[in-house]
């Protein structure tokens, strides 16, 4: 239900252009308001605020603006398309597919060339998280 | 005015969306974009704007790179994009600046938007501001890093606008409220755009958008009765409202 309160919060936030009102509640806050004459000095009060502020409006924006974007986003949209149909765009997946067969298929090769000897584990477990034989000692040191 | 049909979507021009109408501007030569497009559905005969369907139908033909789709959505977002870069940022290059990537950056993506809580409108709004917001906290960063104690020129680039003493008046304390409030008034009051695209763009309740206006013009009633006294009490004695005026 629209009240007196509610119409001075619109006329506060909105101003005095009822188009500007939220629509669900312009017909009831406009009937209030056409019978009451305190709340028809404060729609006046927001009118003319909102005359006062005209100046503040800011000039329609120009149309080479516009051109300029316009044109820009047409050459993306070109380039984007003449990207997408160039033979070397066609051709780009297959060409990943081949280079990833043939790079898995040389590593495959060259492992089985030379298997991992077990003797040299060790040391390249010491190499990634230091020197094995200190984390012996230390839990060795923790044990005592 | 037909100007693109796709999809059920038709676009015309909505003689009452307008916002921002300079007088002076009228006989300018130079071609002007007003905000007056609508996107709208062919149903609808009250102007609004479409519902997600035909925003849907739109960002698909734009994302697509139909020549048509481009063409309306520069005529059709860039009064809004502008604006908001504007009134954000007060400094034409670096609004234009912006304008162009936010274009650019929704073109990009617009294959991603889907119907749903934000109309595609307010989705390239919340890009916009949220460039915006990028560009003012280079802009600190710049000021405290080089120059902490230089004031921000720009309210006073604004007041060198040519107009009356009561107009630059205006204009200065527009130009010097807080950001939100600034972006709440530019959405809603002059791009004459609901409460709820408000929200949207701006990522906020409908009740918080409401605060922020209300807050706005208090403050501008406060300074234009300090600063502009004569327009304010001129205007108050306009006469009583006839209750055929509402």
């Amino acid at each position: 239900m629209m009240t007196s309160q509610r119409v001075l919060d619109i006329l506060a936030a909105y101003g005095g252009d009822s188009e500007r009102w939220p629509s669900a509640e312009r017909a009831a806050a406009l009937a209030l308001i056409a019978s009451d004459s305190e709340l028809r000095a404060q729609l006046n009060a927001a009118r003319a605020l909102d005359e006062a502020m005209k100046p503040a409006a800011l000039e329609p924006v120009g149309g080479r603006l516009a051109e300029q974007i316009e044109a820009r986003l047409l050459d993306e949209v070109s380039a984007r398309r003449a990207a997408q149909s160039s033979p070397i765009q066609r051709w780009a997946p297959m060409a990943a597919a081949a280079a990833l067969s043939l790079g898995l298929g040389l590593g495959w090769l060259g492992a089985a060339a030379t298997p991992l000897d077990p003797l040299d584990e060790t040391s390249l477990y010491a190499s990634a998280f230091g020197a094995i034989s200190d984390d012996e000692d230390w839990t060795q040191e923790g044990a005592l | 005015m037909r100007l693109w049909s796709r999809a059920g979507t038709v676009v015309r021009t909505a003689a009452s969306g307008g916002a921002a109408r300079p007088p002076h501007l009228s006989g300018s030569k130079e071609s002007v974009i007003r905000p007056q497009l609508r996107v709208i559905s062919g149903d609808q005969a009250d102007g609004t704007r479409g519902a997600g369907a035909d925003d849907a139908a739109f960002a698909a033909a734009l994302a697509r790179g139909e020549a048509d789709a481009v063409r309306l959505f520069t005529r059709r977002c860039l009064p809004m994009v502008s604006g908001l870069a504007r009134r954000m940022l007060r400094d034409e290059q670096e609004a234009e600046d912006v304008a162009q990537e936010v274009f650019l950056r929704a073109w990009r993506n617009a294959h991603r938007w889907k119907p749903g809580p934000a109309r595609f409108d307010s989705w390239v709004g919340r890009i916009a501001i949220n460039l915006c917001y990028d560009r003012l906290r280079r802009r600190r960063e710049t000021l405290m890093e080089n120059a902490p104690e230089r004031m921000d020129a720009a309210p006073q680039a604004d007041a060198a606008l040519s107009g009356s003493e009561g107009a630059k008046a205006v204009r200065q304390a527009v130009a010097v409220l807080p950001e939100r409030q600034r972006l709440a008034l530019e959405i809603c009051h002059f791009q004459e755009r609901s409460n709820i695209e408000a929200a949207e763009m701006m990522e906020l309740s409908v009740d918080a958008v409401e605060s922020l206006l209300a807050r706005a013009r208090r403050k501008l009633r406060e300074a234009l009765a300090d600063q502009a006294p004569d327009l304010i009490v001129a205007l108050n004695q306009a006469g009583p409202t006839r209750t055929g005026d509402l």
